[in-house]
């Protein structure tokens, strides 16, 4: 599959702050992640490549352009920032007008456009008039989602977008993002909510002081062919379940916490293999099975650093 | 390298200036739209309606009017408030609400500043049309004789210098936060010419330039208020001479805004 966004020797510095640092990567189409603490070098990545930021060296390129202001690579991306700030003293649909028509749209067709981004990211229409500063944080979110889509771009990126969402806006967010990826769109993503990035992304980059590291493709397949070496199971009796695992020579150890037994494998692989045998015939009723560590997580602690 | 990079496709929504410029209207529109907005403008031109009423008086009434539009309105009140008005409206678009969300779609820098200029200045015309209406109301009132006759070039003056302050106060937003210190030192050694500096320039003043426009004007309506040692430029003259200064300031506002790196809403450590 071709790139893309490619970068090469990219290094971006504000003055002796370091921004990015001499990366070298390539992003497919599709669901990429970008993970990596806060000052990593994110924000300035998506400055890069919406074209707000010039690289203080290398090359960067997006569609095969330079995204310097470039109109020709912006008519086809969008960008969603992790700021909170909106204009104040508009409403929501005129300001994705608005932004439409700057976009390219006509006024006829921006409102249209508006309230169909609208509904598709889940905003009741009782808020579309209201004040973007009225409106609530994840309410914000999601019309800050819909202001991407209203030009139908290629490349959609998104900082931090599931910030102030509740599980089930996050969920609802992950399903348009997913249903943007099956329309051929692209989308890079950042967040601190692994478990979501981890349920979203096909390929990640990591970043950690201005440097990639490592390619998180690598690390998280590597996370994935292994089984997680820890399980919170919550059920009825998490100390029969204990024993009846022992008693299967399972376990390396286990902590009981009133209804959650959160256990260490000694070989995981042989429980996954058969965990539903296991699990009926321990006869304890189980609710919930979680791994303790999302696998995301797990290959970031594991990337070495540079 | 750049080999496996796919070659770039048409985008499905195509630019086109004369949308763009809708929607920075749009934006730029709203300001002067809101309640709060029009409160503020109904209790200044109170005040102005006020003030006037108060300042003009039956006899002499024509002396005073004129006195309080030429020194007051044309050269104090107009100039200041097209100049902030605009920088504080750039700035504001400067700010990550707007950064963010205009700047990464596909619009010039160069446009987008031509088209925020104009749509800032028709919102300001109106506004000050709205005002020169309270102050002419007033006048009549105050039965000022030679109104009718002075109206079109006051009226005239006035488009001209809100055209030529929104300029300056757009360039000067746009390279600098800081914009009324900026405005500030411009007024005291072009405008007022304080300290007479040896380069003249209080002689290419604008508001210096207007009132010179409206002086054979003025004679015929106050001739008190004469003042015959002004130099009197064209018409012509006037309107060239202000409109090379807006091109001038609106193009080196283009020119810096489409270098100016835009920081947006987070530090650029994140």
């Amino acid at each position: 599959m071709k790139a893309i966004i490619e970068g090469e020797n990219l290094s971006r510095f504000y003055g002796m702050i370091l921004g990015l640092n001499n990366v070298n990567f390539t992003i497919k189409p599709g669901i990429t992640g970008v993970v990596g603490p806060n000052g990593a070098g994110k924000t300035t990545l998506f400055r890069l490549l919406t074209g707000q930021s010039k690289p203080s060296s290398g090359t960067l390129k997006v569609f095969g352009l330079n995204p310097w202001n470039n109109p020709a690579v912006q008519a086809r991306l969008a960008y969603c920032p992790e700021s909170e700030a909106v204009p104040a003293d508009i409403g929501a649909s005129d300001w994705l007008i608005a932004l439409g028509m700057i976009s390219g749209l006509s006024a006829a067709t921006a409102k249209g456009r508006a309230l169909l981004n609208l509904e598709r990211v889940k905003l009741p229409s009782a808020h579309w008039k209201k004040r973007l500063t009225a409106l609530s944080k994840g309410m914000r979110q999601r019309v800050k989602l819909a202001q991407c889509l209203l030009h139908e771009p290629d490349l959609i990126i998104l900082d931090e977008p599931m910030n102030g969402l509740d599980p089930m806006g996050r969920e609802e967010f992950g399903n348009v993002l997913r249903a943007l990826a099956n329309e051929g769109r692209s989308i890079v993503i950042s967040s601190h909510i692994l478990d979501d990035l981890e349920a979203l992304c096909a390929e990640f980059l990591l970043l950690r002081w201005g440097r990639i590291p490592h390619s998180l493709n690598e690390g998280t397949r590597e996370a994935r062919a292994r089984w997680p070496d820890s399980t919170s199971i919550r059920c009825e009796s998490p100390e029969k379940l204990a024993r009846y695992l022992f008693d299967q020579h399972l376990l390396r150890g286990c902590d009981i916490a009133t209804d959650t037994l959160h256990v260490r494998w000694s070989e995981p692989e042989r429980f996954y293999g058969k965990f539903h045998h296991y699990l009926l015939e321990s006869g304890v009723r189980i609710f919930e099975v979680q791994n303790t560590a999302s696998l995301l997580e797990k290959a970031i602690d594991t990337v070495p650093n540079q | 390298m750049s080999s496996s990079i796919s070659l770039p496709a048409v985008p499905r929504v195509t630019p086109s200036p004369w949308n763009a410029f809708g929607g920075i209207w749009r934006l730029t529109a709203r300001r002067f739209t809101t309640r709060n907005y029009w409160i503020g403008v109904a209790v200044l031109l109170s005040i102005l309606a006020l003030f006037t009423g108060a300042v003009v008086r039956r006899e002499d009434g024509a002396t005073q009017f004129f006195s309080l539009a030429k020194v007051v309105y044309l050269t104090i009140i107009l100039p200041l408030t097209a100049f902030v008005f605009t920088a504080a409206a750039i700035r504001d678009d400067l700010k990550p609400s707007s950064v963010d969300y205009v700047f990464t779609r596909p619009i010039r820098r160069t446009a987008f500043v031509l088209f925020k200029y104009l749509s800032q200045m028709i919102c300001l015309q109106i506004d000050f049309l709205l005002a020169f209406t309270i102050l002419f109301c007033t006048g009549i009132y105050r039965h000022v004789p030679g109104l009718f006759e002075a109206a079109p070039i006051l009226l005239f003056a006035q488009v001209l210098l809100v055209m030529a302050f929104s300029a300056f106060g757009f360039f000067c937003g746009v390279i600098t936060s800081r914009y009324m210190v900026v405005g500030l030192i411009y007024a005291a050694v072009v405008e007022v010419g304080v300290g007479q500096l040896p380069t003249q320039l209080s002689k290419i003043a604008m508001t210096r330039q207007i009132l010179g426009m409206i002086e054979p004007t003025m004679s015929r309506v106050a001739p008190r208020l004469s003042n015959h040692a002004a130099e009197v430029p064209g018409i012509l003259a006037t309107v060239g001479l202000l409109c090379a200064f807006t091109l001038a300031m609106i193009s080196l506002a283009a020119l810096f805004f489409s270098h100016q790196e835009l920081a947006g809403g987070k530090s650029p450590q994140s």
